[in-house]
């Protein structure tokens, strides 16, 4: 589908004629939109088109239609699965300027905004309403809420919150065909499907997304913080089974092992236990009443699975300490090697201390030692493997490994992805968790959003080899 | 109407004789007064699938029927030939209580799985409408938020897995059995609140939760009914987490909570534990001041069963009336409707802006204006039942936003368009 030279122009022409101001060719400045924070892939796009509004964005998916180019939307390109990895010689529509917050609306508690906007942004501009946004990937810092929408974010606190899709209202989306439709609102109930549902997590492969009403929540007017350090992995999980079958439901319950605390204690002097092979960070909050029975309610389960120290942190000064080595866990692990390789995987909660030893054991076989920093509440895994690209046959090893734990994790009931998306990573994967019928009903929905199949296409969904087109 | 003796071999072939219904029993079944030609009970999906392959060769009107609870939404079926029960379909499949995960079939009654979760001490805060005969497949399939849906969230927030045949007779996969899920395209969201239209659903996953530990209701009865909105508002800003915020007209609340203020009651809902749940209704007795007649708190044994009875309000608040309108608006909007509700009875949840009106079917040309009002704050009106007469003139549903889109959609998963036809899309 690459662009032919003498198309080039005309393209760039018709860009310019729709009113679009800022389309890059220069390969030096679109080479850093030819991947996104996924070491598989990448792949140059022969535009960038830098909208400044969602007319830009209609503007651009026309001329793509009239030029049969695909595009990928793209947000912070902070993505792990290759979502904002372009077709080579295709475009690429940054939303990135599309970042106003266009309404709060607090006795609604919405708000809407454009796709651009970085996700922490939005929770302190609503702060003076006491309101915020609850979905809080661990790079709320950068990554934008129209990506969030597209990979249906997580985040530590999405355990009590729910993940993005609880928290989308409503959506202004640009079909790959180049309508505009509107989907969902400010009302509980609107007549026809889901489709706001069905575009939440669809990795932009079912249009682009230009504006975005958010539900925002009320700041809980009590928030207990704890700490807890294990001698074993096992108890540390254990204890996490225990908690949510005693049944407390915390707004956070985040798992670290004793590598990645290694690595977190070396690079940002978090004050974690030194001596410790797990750590788990606890999170509750509500009315007095509430949050005081279920801190104690948590330490008391935790102390049975044989904890070693419980910290408490009551006021904001305390929690940021606790949180912060959580926070700043990825960047610590940049740190250590060159690249690493990190997984997103679910498993029913009970199965976790089964499937992480696995996964220890598989990665030893290959030389490495895994990382684990994750959602332990909702079961969701992030094992992570540092290697040196540089190295001879690391960056192979780390694949291979990586497949054996998706296996793993499957086996144990779980699934492909929590929070990461599919993206170009795991698309072949596909087959592993839906059968030939399910995938083909994805297909058919995808084309009946996407006739031409531009939007961000070979994406999410295994490619299709010849023949295997089903017939309807 | 008169069954083909083809049609009736075929379902008997699939099911057995004591399944299928072809006879004056197939009124039951009726829908806006359009009785099925066969009313069948399949036990199995693989019955489901071969039913709906069958009435695709036949190109027949296929509708889904759970309970029958919400048989009245939607507009008349273009065409209604088969009426496929979900009843026998009602197995528990998995009940993983340290998960918080149970798959169950589509089915199950609601009130069934309610008290094999009660035994965990869990339960899932839908709170459907006539919970003694709603299924779960048909809570999901309609979509309609509960009573408590401004604290708990809608249905489509609770299913983790479905499974369904298509339109095409396939049985399709979305979501999974693990909490956290984004693997392919949503299909839960996709087939919650789709009406039947896309696929007949035989399995959910669904997330549950810990009961709280104790709840209690506070019954406000207010002197005019001018003030109740407007107070139910003052109470979801100013009182923290409150789980419900109820209003009733006064026939309604004398019937259901035995009491007659004359300006109707608002009812707060709490959950939690008992200090708290002490410090919020003291909030509550000083936000509401002088304007409640009287404060009464319903607690404990007494709570159960007046909560059931608010959940049958189609029944009990709608007692007697034909048409059930549902009416959806931004929440903070709810206020400007007190006078398209006063004199009626009515059912309202204050916190999610959604108010349940039942009424003779009466003045369409009030409906359509109503209509009109709804859409213009940025809501939606549905009809949840209506005689035939009014449906003909008057559109079960507002024009729907993005109508080819839909009609595609429809036609990914039912090319043939034979389920539940014309009910929402063509
Ligand atoms: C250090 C680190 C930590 C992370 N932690 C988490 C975490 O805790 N939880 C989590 O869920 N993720 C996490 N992520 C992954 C990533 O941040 C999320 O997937 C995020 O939602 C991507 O947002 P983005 O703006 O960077 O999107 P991009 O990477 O730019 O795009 C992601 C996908 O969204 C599509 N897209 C972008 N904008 C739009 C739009 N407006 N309309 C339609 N499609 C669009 C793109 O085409 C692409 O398919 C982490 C990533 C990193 C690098």
């Amino acid at each position: 589908m690459t662009v032919q030279i003498h198309q080039r122009s005309a393209v760039l022409e018709a860009f310019r004629a729709a009113g679009i101001r800022q389309v890059l060719t220069d390969p030096v400045e679109v080479a850093i939109f030819a991947k996104d924070a996924c070491p598989l892939d990448q792949a140059m796009p022969a535009f960038v088109v830098v909208a400044e509004s969602a007319d830009d964005v209609v503007a651009a998916v026309r001329v793509c239609n009239r030029f049969s180019l695909p595009f990928t939307a793209r947000g912070a390109g902070t993505g792990i699965s290759g979502g904002a990895v372009p077709v080579e010689g295709g475009v690429v529509i940054s939303l990135a300027k599309l970042n106003r917050i266009l309404e709060v609306d607090p006795e609604n508690r919405c708000a809407w905004v454009g796709p651009g906007l970085v996700n922490l942004q939005l929770s302190e501009h609503v702060r003076p309403y006491g309101l915020h946004y609850a979905p809080d990937p661990s790079s709320y810092m950068v990554s934008t809420i129209g990506g969030n929408v597209a990979e249906n974010a997580g985040g530590p606190h999405c355990l009590a919150y729910g993940v993005t899709t609880n928290h989308i209202l409503g959506l202004e989306l640009v079909l790959p065909t180049g309508e505009v439709v509107t989907l969902g609102g400010k009302a509980a109930e609107y007549p026809g499907f889901d489709l706001r549902g069905l575009v939440v997590g669809s990795e932009g492969t079912l249009g682009i997304v230009t504006r975005v009403l958010v539900k925002l929540t009320p700041n809980p007017p009590e928030l207990r913080t704890l700490l807890i350090s294990f001698r074993s992995l096992a108890d540390a999980a254990a204890a996490v089974s225990a908690v949510i079958a005693a049944g407390v439901i915390p707004v956070a319950l985040e798992m670290m092992d004793r590598p990645c605390l290694e690595v977190i204690e070396e690079y940002v002097h978090a004050g974690y236990p030194a001596d410790a092979e797990a750590v788990l960070i606890v999170e509750v909050d509500g009315l007095p009443g509430k949050v005081a029975a279920e801190a104690e309610q948590v330490a008391q389960i935790a102390r049975a699975h044989n904890a070693v120290e419980v910290r408490l942190a009551t006021d904001p000064e305390q929690r940021a300490r606790l949180w912060f080595g959580r926070r700043a866990a990825f960047g610590a692990i940049a740190k250590l090697k060159p690249n690493y390789y990190l997984h997103d995987f679910v498993v029913p909660r009970t199965r976790l201390v089964e499937v992480l030893t696995q996964i220890r054991t598989i990665c030893e076989k290959y030389g490495f030692v895994p990382l684990n920093v994750f959602h332990a509440g909702d079961g969701n895994l992030h094992p992570l493997i540092v290697y040196d690209y540089a190295e001879a046959g690391a960056y192979e090893r780390a694949l291979r490994a990586g497949q054996e734990i998706i296996r793993v994790c499957i086996a144990a009931g779980g699934t492909l992805s929590g929070e990461h998306g599919i993206g170009i990573e795991k698309r072949d994967l596909m087959p592993l968790v839906f059968s030939p019928e399910d995938l083909a009903a994805m297909r058919r929905l995808k084309r009946a959003f996407d006739p031409n199949n531009l939007a961000n296409p070979d994406k999410l969904l295994p490619l299709e080899t010849a023949g295997q087109e089903a017939a309807h | 109407m008169a069954v083909s003796a083809d049609l009736r071999e075929t379902l008997v072939g699939l099911v057995g004789p004591e399944n299928v219904l072809t006879g004056p029993e197939t009124l039951l079944y009726a829908v806006d007064g359009v009785a099925p030609k066969a009313v069948v009970f399949p036990e199995t999906r693989d019955q489901v699938r071969e039913i709906v392959r069958a009435a695709r060769r036949e190109r027949l009107g296929v509708l889904p029927f759970g309970g029958g609870t919400k048989v009245g939404f939607g507009n008349p079926p273009a065409a209604y030939d088969i009426a496929v029960v979900t009843r026998r379909l009602n197995r528990v499949v998995d009940y993983s209580p340290a998960d918080l995960t149970v798959v169950v079939e589509a089915g199950l009654g609601f009130d069934r799985l309610t008290d094999l979760l009660r035994r965990e001490g869990q339960f899932l805060p839908l709170d459907p409408v006539g919970p003694g005969r709603s299924t779960v497949g048909g809570i999901v399939a309609a979509g309609l938020g509960g009573l408590r849906r401004a604290f708990y969230g809608p249905p489509r927030d609770w299913v983790l897995g479905v499974a369904a045949v298509a339109g095409d007779g396939e049985l399709i996969r979305g979501g999974g059995r693990t909490v956290k899920n984004v693997s392919g395209y949503d299909l839960c969201r996709l087939l919650a609140g789709s009406w039947g239209s896309l696929g007949i659903i035989v399995e959910l996953c669904f997330k549950v939760f810990p009961l709280p530990p104790e709840d209690v209701l506070a019954v406000l009865g207010l002197p005019a009914p001018a003030d109740l909105f407007g107070l139910g508002r003052d109470v979801w800003r100013q009182v923290p987490y409150p789980a419900a915020i109820l209003g009733l007209d006064a026939e309604s609340a004398r019937t259901l909570t035995g009491r007659g203020p004359a300006g109707g009651a608002l009812l707060v809902l709490f959950s939690g534990v008992r200090p708290d749940l002490e410090s919020q209704l003291s909030q509550l007795r000083s936000v509401a001041g002088g304007r409640a007649e009287f404060f009464e708190v319903v607690r404990d044994d007494d709570l159960p069963g007046l909560w059931a009875r608010l959940c049958d309000h189609p029944d009990l608040v709608g007692r007697d009336l034909p048409v059930w309108v549902r009416l959806s608006v931004p929440p903070a909007e709810i206020g400007a409707f007190a006078p398209n509700v006063a004199g009626r009875r009515f059912l309202a949840d204050i916190a999610g802006g959604i108010i349940n009106l039942y009424r003779e079917p009466d003045d369409p040309a009030g409906m359509v204006d109503l209509r009109r009002r709804a859409n213009a704050a940025g809501g939606s009106l549905a009809l949840g039942r209506a005689p035939a007469a009014l449906k003909a003139a008057f559109p079960a549903w507002d024009a729907l936003p993005a109508p080819e889109l839909m009609d595609r959609v429809k036609r990914a998963l039912d090319p043939d368009g034979i389920l539940s036809p014309g009910r929402l899309v063509r």
